[in-house]
């Protein structure tokens, strides 16, 4: 229980237009009644597939999205989310819940990343996502055109940002992890996670609202 | 609440989920729980319960292996012979009359030792007997057939062949590995080999007296002489102390 009390907290402080907005979050799902993540991890670790069917469940698109974005490559982003799983599929015997899962699971994808860049000299995130990709089937073609504006506003602002900085950002807006916790993932001191997250949340504001000061 | 806001606006976040709504695909999907069904098939079956053991039990066997074959290494080989023998060795490979006949006493007393363990009489097969007391002329007009051997004939004859084999590898074994150090002595240890290579070929091609001649100490003799005439004296004498180990009675004529 006290292991999930965090994404809550998290959640909490984001104001309740975003989980209004949003209610199928991934770390939203982490309910009170439901299993707790390490527990589940430990389940499968006795051997039961199910318990990893739902922990998979509850973080597969946040993780996802989370090395979507930091790589910017499709194909890179799936190739380590596949060695995430792996390496989580592998750990099964050793894990030990010292720590909230969440932030066993993003440091281990934070590490994986890391290694892929180092394996791939040539890595980088200047590659701009297919917007087509993205489109609501439902929406009229002026939504779409806006809302296709905005999400390449703040897609460049964040491709534009350095890697440590989107790094924080990302691994608080799609794992919901704390300041300390991204500190931890991340291997750096307090302080400096929290400047990264501060500028980089600095930078997207100023992205997000440029147009509306020219206008 | 100030640093708090800093790190925390709820506008970046309302933009960043309404652009962040991508899944995973489906067919990843697949091959992560399928890999994480396989993992623990693999992991949680029996084979975890006999791995260990069967490891420790490997690892001692293949322990105490080589600690058994170390222990044969070091007490178990011949030290080697010295340059200054090989004349010694000439000695044993080319015994003279006098030690060969002290050779041949000891070959019949333990050939004697061997009597007294073996079953009477003694059969043996058809090639076994030829090759060791039939003449070639004999093997071939005689079909082949079992023949009725005194097993003291047999086990003498055997006897020597085994010895005279056996000191024929030392010598060459001794040979081989003096090669590298000593090419003269080498050369001579290897013409000794050679010479009783050459020896007892020529024994095995042509035995020296057949059944039939040996049947009584007369016509044994009678071969043994011939021998004798042939300038065959090594085989003459090997024959007559057979002769003297089958008919301990018999005399030589003079």
């Amino acid at each position: 229980m006290a292991a999930d009390a965090q994404p809550m907290a998290s959640l909490r402080s984001r104001g309740t237009a975003t989980l209004c907005s949003k209610p199928s979050l991934a770390y939203a799902q982490v309910m009170p009644h439901t299993p707790d993540d390490s527990a589940l991890m430990l389940r499968y670790g006795g051997g039961d597939v199910q318990a990893f069917e739902i922990l998979y469940g509850r973080h597969k698109d946040a993780i996802y999205r989370y090395l979507l974005r930091l790589s910017g490559h499709r194909d890179s982003a799936e190739d380590i989310f596949q060695d995430v799983w792996g390496k989580i599929i592998k750990a099964r015997e050793s894990y030990r819940p010292t720590a909230k899962f969440t932030t066993f699971l993003y440091r281990v994808a934070h590490n994986c990343f890391i290694d892929y860049v180092r394996r791939n000299k040539r890595h980088s995130t200047n590659t701009v996502l297919d917007p087509e990709s993205h489109g609501d089937p439902g929406e009229s073609p002026e939504m779409a055109t806006e809302r296709c504006l905005a999400r390449e506003r703040l897609e460049i602002a964040l491709y534009t940002l350095p890697d440590e900085q989107r790094d924080a950002f990302l691994l608080h807006e799609e794992g919901g992890l704390s300041v300390d916790q991204i500190a931890t993932v991340t291997g750096c001191n307090r302080e400096t996670a929290k400047s990264r997250l501060r500028y980089a949340v600095g930078k997207l504001r100023k992205a997000i609202d440029e147009p509306a000061e020219r206008s | 609440m100030t640093t708090e806001s800093n790190h925390n606006d709820p506008r970046v976040s309302e933009a960043y989920q309404g652009l962040a709504t991508e899944t995973t695909p489906p067919g990843l999907d697949r091959r992560i729980l399928a890999m994480a069904a396989d993992k623990r098939r693999s992991r949680y079956g029996l084979a975890r319960v006999w791995v260990r053991p069967l490891a420790w039990a490997a690892t001692i066997g293949l322990s105490l292996a080589i600690v058994l074959e170390v222990s044969q290494f070091r007490y178990g080989t011949t030290p080697p012979i010295e340059a200054d023998d090989v004349e010694t060795l000439e000695e044993v490979l080319v015994p003279d009359e006098a030690s060969a006949r002290d050779d041949d006493d000891i070959r019949l007393q333990r050939g004697s030792a061997k009597r007294a363990n073996e079953p009477v009489p003694l059969q043996l097969s058809a090639p076994a007997a030829r090759q060791a007391s039939s003449p070639p002329a004999a093997a071939k007009t005689a079909p082949a057939r079992d023949v009725e051997l005194t097993p003291d004939s047999v086990s003498v004859y055997e006897d020597f062949a085994t010895d005279d084999m056996s000191l024929l590898r030392e010598a060459e074994e001794q040979a081989r590995l003096r090669s590298g150090a000593e090419p003269a002595a080498a050369e001579a240890a290897n013409a000794i080999a050679f010479d009783a290579t050459t020896r007892l070929e020529k024994k095995e091609q042509d035995p020296y007296c057949d059944p039939d001649m040996r049947s009584s100490a007369e016509t044994w003799y009678i071969c043994i002489e011939d021998l004798r005439a042939q300038g065959r004296d090594d085989d003459a004498n090997s024959e007559f102390l057979l002769l003297l180990a089958e008919f301990p009675d018999f005399e030589e004529q003079k």
